[in-house]
């Protein structure tokens, strides 16, 4: 079969400038045997060894791999054109991989769901790691040496003694420095290829849309309820998946949100737990090693994204439970209701995240009611409007029988359907939306109204055994 | 006549499992056979577990469902709060 080589413009020199080989052959070891017996140089260049391409070789049959087909072995036809693609280009193009990147990702490039084509989408992409800690030391890690190109760090914290059993990244005498900063060190001596972009700051609703736009895919590895559902919905409002855990003791769960695609973390999760409940890492303790195979996890999903390989894990919450030694996988569906990614979402622009999990409050005493008052109260048939404020999807489940339903995100254009002297008893889940509400309400002359202390919850546990709705 | 209710498995985890000091149970409904009911079975038996309960979510055979749910005998029931760790 009489068949053509290519030969690109960097190895001309070793063929005497010549573009393009024609000799017989029928694989494309063949025509490569002729065409380095005819120019040795190119042996060394090509092969390793006796009859291996070299890694950061490509070739292309009609354009199509010959690592999809038959390798080496691949069939020529009469009039097929084989292409040679070295993937090194000095002084090229930012996506092209140097000769350090060739040697140091050798074991992605011989891999075709990698190969030099996806390694160069890895250094081309940007990672924002939110939560230098448990997780994102191990995520972190694992996308440094795989060749992100860009890794963003956010954390505000220092290193303490507590972190160094899980956070292996840093050690004794880091306790005291700033986690982004070390973190910064230790990654770029992991691979100095990568730029990693430090955030010593505590991420909120002032600076989360600017930092968060700036990468491909968010890695959500923080450690507490407000700034988790902040990462999720500047994600939301910008278009960037985020990669997902959360850890608890010997348990993980970790998901991929991705606009568009699949559900949201509110989705899964619309109102964070009542503040205090549920333990953190440094209240409720955590198996070290743990984080790390959740963080891993993240890595490996946040990798698959950028590559575009794999079945990515949207719409699927994985658990992992480290005791049983098992993994299980929930489906989640978008809510089509969710107030941040549902088809008519009532948040537009990030909220006061500390507020919506309920912390940082310092209530008044004549801003809140208990549930046993207010049930006496509608007992003696006083004249009371009781204001469910939460968002419509919740409020189908349980609610206070004669409520009337203005979502916390409405109040303020809805006041006109109040009547200002009538005491208002406002209510949500856990209390902390109802008591914003209640400030809002003062604030616009409706000086009587309360807090219903506790929420439906304290409700339905104390008050009422009635409350179950539908 | 004897009822026959319908019995399923629950499970539950993270904090679930620490407020109900058991990883699983195996719990009978009588008619309706829906989430709600289950709901209060298991706040029966655990009522430790209602400061959570407005914040888990609930997966039946895998797969998160809503109170209109209706259980067959034989279910699988995850209860699964969300943690916060990192």
């Amino acid at each position: 079969m009489k068949v053509r080589i290519s030969i690109p413009g960097t190895i001309r020199q070793r063929v005497g400038g010549k573009g393009e080989f024609v000799t017989d052959a029928g694989t494309v070891k063949e025509a490569m045997s002729a065409l380095v017996s005819q120019y040795p140089d190119l042996r060394d260049y090509l092969f390793s060894g006796e009859e291996r391409l070299r890694n950061f070789i490509n070739m292309y049959v009609n354009g199509d791999d010959i690592r999809t087909m038959g390798g080496l072995d691949t069939k020529l036809k009469d009039g097929d054109t084989i292409i040679i693609v070295p993937s090194v280009a000095g002084g090229g193009p930012e996506s092209e991989l140097t000769l350090n990147e060739i040697m140091r990702y050798d074991r992605h490039l011989i891999m075709p769901e990698v190969g030099v084509n996806g390694q160069k989408k890895l250094k081309a992409a940007s990672v924002l790691v939110v939560g230098v800690g448990g997780l994102g030391t191990p995520a972190a890690t694992y996308l440094a040496a795989a060749g992100v190109g860009r890794i963003g760090l956010v954390d505000f914290d220092r290193i303490e003694f507590s972190n160094l059993h899980r956070q292996v990244l840093y050690s004794e005498e880091d306790v005291g420095k700033s986690k982004v900063e070390v973190a910064r060190t230790r990654l770029m001596a992991v691979n100095p290829n990568v730029v990693i972009e430090t955030y010593p700051v505590r991420l909120d609703s002032s600076n989360a849309l600017d930092i968060i736009r700036n990468y491909d895919v968010i890695l959500d590895g923080t450690d507490n309820f407000p700034t988790r559902y902040l990462v999720n919905d500047a994600s939301v409002l910008v278009g960037k998946p985020v990669v997902h855990s959360s850890i608890y003791r010997f348990e993980g769960q970790a998901s991929v949100f991705m606009p568009g695609r699949g559900p949201c973390y509110r989705c899964l999760y619309p109102e964070p737990p009542p503040p205090g409940l549920v333990p953190s890492c440094a209240e409720g303790g955590v198996f070290g090693v743990l984080p790390s195979v959740m963080g891993s996890i993240q890595a490996v999903e946040s990798l698959k994204l950028i590559l575009g390989v794999g079945e990515p894990l949207i719409g699927r919450l994985l658990i992992f439970d480290a005791l049983e030694m098992q993994f299980r996988e929930l489906k989640v569906k978008k809510d089509p209701s969710c107030p941040i990614c549902g088809s008519n979402p009532s948040i537009k622009a990030l909220i006061d995240y500390e507020e919506f999990c309920g912390l940082n409050r310092n209530i008044n005493s004549d801003e809140e009611i208990e549930s046993d008052l207010l049930q006496s109260w509608l007992k003696e048939g006083k004249r009371v409007e009781i204001l469910d404020v939460r968002e419509p999807y919740e409020n189908q489940i349980w609610q206070i029988p004669g409520a009337k339903h203005i979502p916390l995100s409405q109040l303020r254009n809805r006041l006109n359907e109040l009547d200002p002297n009538v005491p208002v008893v406002a209510y949500c889940q856990v209390g902390s939306r109802s008591l914003a509400a209640v400030r809002l309400l003062k604030e616009k002359g409706f000086g009587t109204a309360k807090s219903l202390r506790g929420g439906i919850d304290a409700w339905a546990v104390k008050a009422d055994q009635s409350v179950r709705g539908h | 006549m004897v009822p026959t209710g319908v019995r399923v498995k629950v499970l539950y985890w993270a904090q679930a499992r620490e407020l109900a000091g058991t990883a699983s149970d195996s719990l009978e409904l009588h008619d309706p056979a829906d989430i709600p009911a289950l709901m209060e079975a298991i706040l029966e038996k655990h009522p430790k577990l209602a400061e959570l309960r407005q914040s888990m979510k609930i997966a039946i055979n895998g797969k998160i469902g809503g109170p209109e749910v209706r259980l067959k005998e034989g279910d699988e029931v995850a209860l699964l709060p969300p943690v916060s760790g990192g």
